[in-house]
């Protein structure tokens, strides 16, 4: 234990609890996941023995990777046959009959725009046939469209035909401007066939994030796949919402009323790849576009669902709820989250109140105390028995109690989780010089700000550390902490510091209040 | 080594309370704790003496109850064993460990008494 110096102690210490942090995170999303899926492989055969001729109509097909020949679709040309345009984005339909690209236009996304979807990759609404012959035929054909450019106003209707030997294929993507869509196939006999969600977006992935698909079952369950785990086809039949999605981009394809089913297929490097059976003459909901919480609400609430944080999404999507009510008034996401801190400080005001001004009280014993200590020279365990009967004795608590900081773990990782994921904070300018939110300070002025704050609320925070040693390295962890928020972004810096000051706030008034009564008793005396 | 009669338990919760003592405590709660003995001290002993449920039940009941809403103060881990005489200590190296001291006055050899661990300072 004494043969690593204390300062090394401290940095294994930072290092380990941020790498605790992001790991656990990760794994423990992962073992949901795959909870999940045990539970939905058992319901598949439970339905497989109960009603086999449901399963074997519904579903059969895609399971037989012949039939998602992916290599075919691969040998990508970039022929669009018509292009919506719309005031935040456009829409490419390539000669496949498919989304080919979704461009979003607007300050954040840049001057020329940002590409959602990559190149090579299976591309959103492509149609699969079971029949190996028909679904070949159908890649090697290609579809036309009825008009090349279309203005999107309130809604535009896009008619695209493919004519195969013996069958028709009607595609019909009624566009609304908010992004969503209706999606509709008529053929011209019944066959059975599959539309493709496409490989998700790739306009930001970022490997602290979930990545990947996500399949919400009419039971309110979601299924994560995440990217690199999807090692064999998993079928659902009672989904209302499927999405694949990055980190601020996603396309979704819902229905409300009726039990959409599927196959979360493994498609390259384990990544997932969604097909949903879709039946002559129905029509299913889309949306593509940003992840963007009250977009997505204003669509149809239960699509917020799809806007994950891992473990903490239970605490973190109200928290974020209140956060854009915040944002309602102040349209400033920075100001908005400094009032969000604050709410929270004045929240758990009252249990650090009573703690704080029986710390207060310490102060006055702080003689005392270093006499034990000099007396327990080189024995802790001693000198904190002993430091507890005076404390016992002259009715003064040590401190604010291990309760109070557990809770700020978890209130801090949700914010974390918040600000890390929220496309609202993309492109987000606060004042001054920071006109990104969810990227690091440029000037790295608000990590700096963020270890001086922590440094003078040490300073003025009474303390039961009075040993040297310890006392260094309390004085050493803001350097430590301004280290590793270099990299932060500086929105989840921005609540750290206002975080920080507040306390300092806090602790001055309540400084200020001992030090009156103390002269208040004084002059009593007298 | 510890030898084949003593109670002192060894699993997986000790370990990890160990590390969080040598390597997290500092980050986090150092020197926030209410009690004597503090939180995690309180539940390195329950593991160690207690079976893993009664322990971690106690030891999440104790952290409830390590904020400014309750007294703070003395609060040592309680430990049922059959011990016959009053004062028996488990020696290694000649040092004193722990001190089991009883609750109850009476003291019968067959029944599971309740006992106060305290550390050897």
């Amino acid at each position: 234990m004494d043969n690593l110096s204390m300062q090394t102690r401290v940095m294994i210490a930072a290092i380990l609890s941020f790498g605790f942090f992001i790991l656990f995170d990760t794994y423990y999303v992962q073992d949901i996941r795959k909870q999940q899926k045990k539970e939905q492989i058992e319901k598949k055969i439970n339905t497989e023995n109960q009603a086999p001729s449901m399963a074997e109509s519904s579903l059969v097909a895609p399971e037989d990777d012949e039939s998602i020949d992916l290599s075919v679709s691969i040998e990508n040309d970039k022929n669009i046959i018509s292009t919506i345009y719309s005031k935040d984005f456009n829409v490419y339909i390539d000669d496949k009959g498919r989304i080919g690209n979704v461009k979003l236009k607007g300050d954040k996304f840049g001057q020329d725009g940002l590409n959602m979807f990559s190149d090579d990759v299976v591309k959103p609404l492509e149609i699969r046939f079971s029949d190996k012959a028909i679904n070949q035929e159908a890649f090697n054909t290609k579809y036309t469209s009825k008009k090349k450019t279309h203005n999107l106003d309130n809604k535009t209707i896009i008619t695209l035909t493919q004519k195969l030997k013996d069958l028709t294929i009607t595609k019909y993507i009624t566009f609304f401007p908010n992004g969503s869509y209706l999606f509709k196939v008529v053929t011209s006999k019944d066959v059975k066939m599959f539309v493709t969600l496409g490989y998700r977006p790739s306009g930001e992935v970022d490997g602290f994030v979930f990545n990947g698909a996500i399949v919400k079952e009419f039971d309110n369950t979601l299924s994560l796949y995440e990217d690199g785990d999807v090692v064999s086809n998993t079928n659902f039949s009672k989904a209302s919402i499927v999405s694949s999605s990055d980190k601020y981009y996603v396309h979704l394809l819902y229905d409300m009323d009726n039990n959409l089913k599927g196959v979360v297929s493994k498609y390259k490097d384990d990544d997932p790849l969604l097909f949903v059976n879709i039946l002559n003459k129905q029509t299913l909901n889309g949306y593509v576009g940003e992840k963007n919480f009250k977009k997505l609400q204003d669509i149809d609430p239960a699509l917020t669902d799809i806007v994950e944080y891992g473990f903490i999404t239970f605490f973190a999507k109200p928290l974020f709820a209140f956060l854009i009510y915040i944002n309602s008034y102040f349209d400033n996401w920075g100001w908005s989250i400094i009032i969000l801190t604050i709410i929270i400080k004045i929240l758990v005001f009252p249990l650090t109140y009573k703690g704080m001004m029986s710390m207060g009280r310490l102060k006055e014993l702080t003689p005392q105390v270093k006499e034990l200590q000099a007396k327990h020279k080189g024995d802790p365990a001693k000198s904190g028995a002993a430091m507890m009967a005076l404390y016992k004795k002259h009715n003064a608590s040590p401190m604010g109690g291990c309760l109070p900081i557990l809770l700020q773990i978890p209130v801090f990782f949700a914010i974390y989780r918040v600000l890390l994921n929220a496309v609202e904070l993309k492109g987000a300018e606060w004042t001054l010089w920071i006109n990104d939110l969810s990227l690091h300070d440029p000037y790295f002025v608000l990590p700096i700000l963020m270890g001086g704050s922590m440094f003078v609320q040490q300073l003025i925070t009474p303390t039961t550390v009075t040993d040297p040693t310890q006392q260094k390295i309390f004085k050493f962890l803001p350097v430590v902490f301004t280290i590793f928020f270099l990299t932060f972004p500086a929105g989840l810096v921005l609540y750290w510091i206002v975080n920080n000051v507040l306390s300092i706030v806090q602790q001055y008034y309540i400084n200020k209040k001992l030090e009156w009564k103390r002269m208040e008793k004084e002059s009593h005396q007298k | 080594m510890l030898s084949k009669k003593s109670p002192i338990k060894y699993n997986i919760f000790i370990f990890l309370i160990k590390f969080y003592q040598k390597y997290l405590s500092i980050l986090f709660g150092y020197g926030c704790c209410r009690y004597y003995p503090t939180c995690s001290e309180y539940a390195l002993m329950n593991f160690k003496h207690n079976n893993i449920f009664v322990a971690s039940f106690k030891t999440i009941i104790r952290i409830l109850k390590c904020n400014p809403i309750f007294d703070s103060g003395f609060d040592y881990p309680i430990v049922n064993h059959k011990q016959k005489s009053i004062l028996n200590t488990y020696k290694r190296n000649k040092k004193i460990i722990f001190f089991l001291v009883p609750i109850n006055d009476n003291i019968s050899g067959n029944k599971r008494n309740k006992f106060y661990i305290i550390k050897g300072i």
